[in-house]
């Protein structure tokens, strides 16, 4: 499923980005890479807050949809 | 013209003079200055600096 | 010897804080990314021959933001001695994706573990020394908040600099990695420096267009190394960067499970809790909304208020001006002069000072909303309304610079990486009321409107209704369209704000305000004092015959459709360009040689009575919306060239004639003023407005068939 769909408060696992080259790249220098544990911390309209590697990141829905991902426990 | 009159526009030439200066000064440093209403960022400290050193 | 010292780190790691410790400087820190974008220096503080170089905050060295370019170039093309790596021990795996590539640069490394005091607190813990080992750098433990360990971290990075001590190179990917960059090694061999040869084979393995560039390699060697590349891309079927990225993370969390251990700790921090709240998708905006008209209700209308109200009316109203009157009959001063000290400076320049303590009241909460965490918030709910308009949440952050001063907030669009994004936000950030354009608000809400808390909220939220207004508008033009920039941005954790902090940023601000007082506006008072007195014959004159009024008169007829088509307020908002505090600075002036002055009355019921209320509100709109100072002007030519300068001081005039014309018109039409030819023209802005917001997009027109074709 997409990083978007996921509900708040779920940890998922990254497993494909898409898109343009640079905007994978500064995602992933941001700690987004396939095979890391993400948590959605809260969820608004337009965009989502994510812990990742301890730190908060929001990220906008357009990302959110770039990143597919699966449910862990 | 008295005295007192030649004395007062005197130190309030100055003062316009010192005032035009320091316009010119800090417009020329692109220091602070240079943004009429500083919002405290600093960075024009920075660049003072640098050009001292 | 002098040794050139740069701290890299991640963005909110501590650096900045770090930096005034060991140089002594106060910068302004800020608890939201992107505060630092140029890199700033400093001398070692007790020790000259060390230069501190603070280098934006960036996670890689990957030329993908400004921030990065800058601290690469930096770092690769001026090579420091020493690189002071400031890493976020609470948030080691992240950190240290930036740590390995900073190895990679061939410059001696220290690592600086920032924040070790809370990685203690939390009862976690790390091996410094066996870090020290893995990454074959120096490690030292510090908290730059607390000011421990200092004098370790710089006795280590200067012995480290003088015996020129490189970090030892580890081979941190897999071994077929490895042996690809060893091929593109023995390419390079002898191109560049060997202390650079790891570097550059890893980026070109990655694909990296710049260091590409850099190398100046001929078509035989490129041809080498794409064929080497390719090689490698299909063994892994992957491309270049993504592999080593995910091959870097894989060392560093191996290296992070060796060294550190984390006792297990609660899911949702009270920073989570907090944004579960601001940040609602039901709430966020109700909030931001109350925040903001708290800020407003706090420091124009209450506590703000007062004080300048007792500084209007006891201070110059009845003690200064009619002291200095009389003080200056009894040495016996000419008429002349007396009436330029009190009716050209003290009126004048008076009436900007008067609102120093409103000013000073909004500054304390602005700085308090920066420092505590929540403007970062703010760009993040901002992003969902400003990307429906193909704006993002990133144009709101040099917005939020921009209510200090449009010149610091235009600048900082430069961190945008989208070029239209980039282009429009310069061109519109200065429709927020910065804290110039504070006293003009804060003058029409005192003399017409009693002082109501909603002239300045409205000014604020017309403001972020002009950007986006613009927004829609601009990008339906061929130089502005494109998509709007993705928006990932750290949040930073909410901390009660700091005393320093706080102080320091309004302490600046607030005598930033009062020296623009003394210098600009003290020689425009001066200017106008002299053009109301005399005609053009040099003649001492009465105000309705002056240089003034008469170039006033010339012109006003232009605002007339406005409402305001008199002299004063026509000579008002042409000084406002010099700075917009001016526009009272003439209005004081003009006052104190007008007849009304001779009652005893302040400046309000000066301006009260050369406006209505619906008129006064249309110079307000028009003077917050038209184009900004000088100074801001020439920060928008910096950013967008003398074309695009001329086009965006252009479009701001016709766009702030058009909506005051609309509020004037519509307004009297409302009140039963009739139907005149003037609101005809009103409505043929209102069409023209309407037609430019709703048109079709050919741009989007063009890039859908472009698809369909494909």
């Amino acid at each position: 499923m997409l990083l978007s769909m996921a509900g708040s408060g779920k940890s998922v696992e990254i497993k494909k980005i898409s898109g343009k080259d640079e905007t994978r790249g500064h995602l992933a220098s941001m700690g987004f890479i396939e095979g890391e544990k993400i948590t959605v911390v809260s969820k608004m309209a337009g965009g989502l807050i994510l812990d990742i590697k301890g730190t908060r990141i929001a990220i906008d829905r357009g990302m959110a949809n770039r990143i597919v991902c699966e449910g862990v426990a | 013209m008295n005295a007192a009159t030649a004395v007062i526009a005197l130190i309030v030439v100055f003062c316009l003079a010192y005032a035009v200066y320091n316009i010119m000064k800090t417009r020329k440093n692109g220091g602070c200055g240079s943004c009429p209403s500083c919002s405290g960022c600093r960075v024009c400290k920075i660049e003072e600096e640098n050009k001292k050193n | 010897m002098v040794i050139r010292l740069a701290l890299a780190g991640n963005p909110n790691c501590g650096k900045t804080t770090l930096f005034n410790n060991l140089t002594g400087a106060s910068q302004h820190t800020g608890n939201w990314p992107g505060v630092t974008v140029e890199k700033k220096e400093g001398k070692l503080r007790g020790n000259k021959d060390v230069i501190i170089t603070d280098l934006p905050g960036i996670y890689s060295l990957s030329p993908y933001s400004p921030e990065e370019v800058v601290a690469r170039d930096y770092l690769i093309k001026d090579r420091p001695e020493i690189i002071v790596n400031v890493v976020d021990s609470t948030n080691l795996d992240r950190n240290l994706y930036l740590t390995t590539q900073l190895l990679e640069t061939g410059i001696p490394v220290v690592v600086a573990l920032n924040m070790i005091d809370v990685v203690e607190k939390n009862g976690d813990k790390i091996d410094s020394k066996k870090l020290s080992e893995i990454l074959g750098c120096g490690v030292v433990e510090i908290s730059a908040l607390k000011k421990k360990g200092m004098d370790e971290l710089i006795s280590t990075a200067i012995n480290t600099a003088k015996i020129k001590q490189a970090p030892v190179i580890k081979e941190i990917f897999s071994n077929k990695t490895e042996k690809f960059i060893l091929e593109i090694s023995s390419v390079l061999k002898g191109k560049v420096e060997d202390c650079l040869l790891r570097w550059y084979s890893i980026k070109l393995l990655e694909n990296d267009e710049k260091a590409a560039e850099e190398l100046r390699l001929n078509s035989q060697e490129k041809s080498i190394i794409s064929e080497t590349v390719q090689r490698f891309e299909s063994e892994f079927d992957d491309d270049g960067e993504s592999i080593v990225t995910n091959e870097r993370y894989n060392h560093i969390a191996s290296v992070v499970k060796e060294t550190s251990k984390k006792a297990k700790k609660e899911k949702l921090n009270t920073s989570d809790k907090i944004d579960r709240i601001v940040t609602n998708r039901i709430l966020a905006l109700p909030i931001f909304a109350c925040v903001m008209i708290a800020v407003y209700y706090i420091s124009i209308s209450t506590v703000g208020g007062w004080m300048t109200d007792w500084v209007n009316d006891t201070l110059f109203a009845e003690t200064l001006i009619p002291g200095a009157e009389s003080w200056l009959q009894s040495v016996g001063a000419a008429d002349w002069l007396n009436s330029f000290i009190v009716n050209g400076v003290i009126n004048g320049v008076g009436a900007v000072l008067g609102f120093l303590p409103q000013m000073i009241v909004l500054f304390i909460l602005l700085a308090i909303l920066e420092d505590c965490g929540y403007m970062a918030r703010i760009a993040f709910i901002m992003d969902r309304i400003f990307r429906k308009f193909g704006l993002s949440g990133k144009s709101f952050i040099p917005i939020m610079i921009g209510t200090g001063c449009g010149v610091p907030g235009i600048m900082a669009s430069c961190t945008i990486e989208q070029e239209c994004d980039r282009k429009i936000t310069a061109m519109t950030t200065t429709f927020i009321p910065c804290s110039a354009k504070i006293p003009i608000i804060a003058l029409i809400a005192g003399a017409l409107f009693g002082g109501s808390v909603w002239i300045a909220v409205s000014a604020y939220f017309l403001g972020v209704i002009a950007i986006i207004m613009s927004g829609i508008i601009l990008k339906k033009m061929n130089r502005f369209s494109g998509t709007p920039a993705p928006f990932v941005v750290e949040l930073p954790p909410y901390h009660l704000p700091g005393l320093k902090t706080v102080a320091f940023s309004t302490g600046g601000r607030a005598w930033a305000f009062v020296k623009k007082a003394g210098t600009v506006i003290f020689v425009a008072c001066a200017l106008i004092w002299f053009l109301s007195s005399y005609n053009w014959a040099l003649q001492p004159v009465g105000i309705e015959d002056s240089i003034l009024e008469s170039i006033g008169s010339a012109i006003c007829g232009i605002f007339a459709p406005l409402g305001w088509g008199d002299w004063q307020a026509t000579v008002a908002t042409i000084t406002g360009f010099i700075a917009k505090e001016n526009v009272l600075g003439t209005f004081g002036t003009l006052f104190g040689l007008s007849e009304v002055s001779d009652g005893g009355e302040e400046i309000w019921s000066f301006v009260a009575a050369s406006f209505t209320q619906l008129s006064a509100y249309s110079f307000l709109v028009f003077n917050l919306l038209c184009a900004p100072c000088f100074a801001a002007i020439g920060a928008m030519r910096r950013e967008l060239g003398n074309k695009g300068c001329l086009f965006a001081v252009a479009y701001q005039m016709v766009f702030a004639y058009a909506v005051a014309l609309c509020v004037y018109q519509f307004g009297m039409l409302f009140m039963g003023g009739g139907f005149t030819a003037y609101t005809l023209l009103a409505v043929i802005a209102l069409a023209g407005i309407i037609f430019f917001l709703v048109r079709p997009d050919k741009m989007l027109k063009r890039k859908k068939v472009e698809v369909s074709a494909t």
